[in-house]
């Protein structure tokens, strides 16, 4: 229970470059209402293969801690307190297969109170999919709008 | 020492108990949401500058309750003169330093960003108004009783 990281590998279809994962981890990420705060990327560059990313703090909805405390009755989380959650990752792309690694820790503080690591147990399973889903997602979409 | 003496120096220690106690408020009480204001996990950032601050006034005001080694007031109505100006630098420096802790406690909306930040420019503010209590703390508590 915690921030363990998710591995996965996807098997990609033709035509599927690297910039395509790029845009695709990023699309996922911003649905998520997340962005990439390291490294720093400009608008033209791609998210850099093999090396580490992480994004933005973003806080969770109340609908996404009733959903979470729905999916992990076991390690629900509380409602006294503002939880934000965090992504870290990293990809590699490499005979038409994409091999990622994906964290997602999760933060709270007090409504006027600093963000701080959440130390409870909690099960980050249910942060990774949906991320883990839109990345798929995006990629299964990005590849229909560009055909080899 | 005088009954004098140990009512400023009960203002002191109150303040300091006060204090925290406000910090430990935001921690139990939550809005009407069901926030809290603050995390235990906070208590370390925000406690910490207060013990600081009153710490060395405190600190000097117990020393000067074993040691005197100021001469007395020439008179009883300059001993009166020295009360009063101690008690409104007290009074002045210790509600300044409480309303800034406190503040969120009238209204979320007031003060800095986080509690934290309020306690820090609390302690800042703290030792900006040192002018007015550590010289009349010194002399006040460390002047030997009019004979």
């Amino acid at each position: 229970m915690g921030p363990q990281p998710t591995i996965g590998i996807l098997q990609l279809e033709a035509g599927e470059e690297r910039s395509l994962v790029s845009r695709a981890i990023l699309e996922a990420l911003q649905l998520l209402r997340h962005s990439i705060v390291d490294p720093e990327l400009s608008l033209d560059e791609l998210l850099p293969a093999k090396e580490k990313w992480e994004t933005d703090l973003v806080p969770l909805e109340a609908a996404e801690i009733a959903a979470y405390n729905r999916a992990a009755a076991g390690s629900r989380l509380p409602d006294d307190r503002l939880l934000g959650v965090v992504y870290s990752g990293r990809y590699e792309v490499e005979d038409k297969e994409l091999r990622f690694e994906l964290s997602a820790v999760l933060y709270q503080r007090g409504l006027k109170g600093k963000y701080r690591k959440y130390r409870e147990p909690y099960d980050s399973a249910f942060f990774l999919a949906r991320a883990e889903e839109g990345i798929r997602e995006r990629l299964r979409a990005l590849a229909a709008e560009n055909p080899e | 020492m005088t009954r004098q003496h140990a009512v400023l120096t009960a203002i002191w220690i109150a303040s300091l108990l006060v204090a925290l106690g406000i910090v430990e408020a935001y921690i139990a009480l939550r809005t009407e949401e069901g926030y809290r204001v603050l995390l235990a996990e906070d208590r370390d950032e925000c406690l910490k500058p207060i013990l600081t601050l009153y710490a060395s006034y405190i600190g000097g005001i117990l020393a000067f309750w074993f040691t005197k080694p100021f001469r007395p007031p020439k008179s009883d109505r300059a001993a009166a003169v020295r009360l009063w100006i101690a008690l409104v630098c007290t009074v002045v420096f210790n509600v300044a330093v409480l309303y800034l802790i406190g503040q969120k406690h009238l209204s979320l909306d007031l003060g800095l960003d986080t509690v934290a930040d309020d306690v820090a420019f609390a302690r800042t503010v703290g030792l900006w108004m040192s002018f007015l209590v550590a010289p009349v703390n010194l002399f006040y508590f460390g002047a030997k009783a009019p004979s």
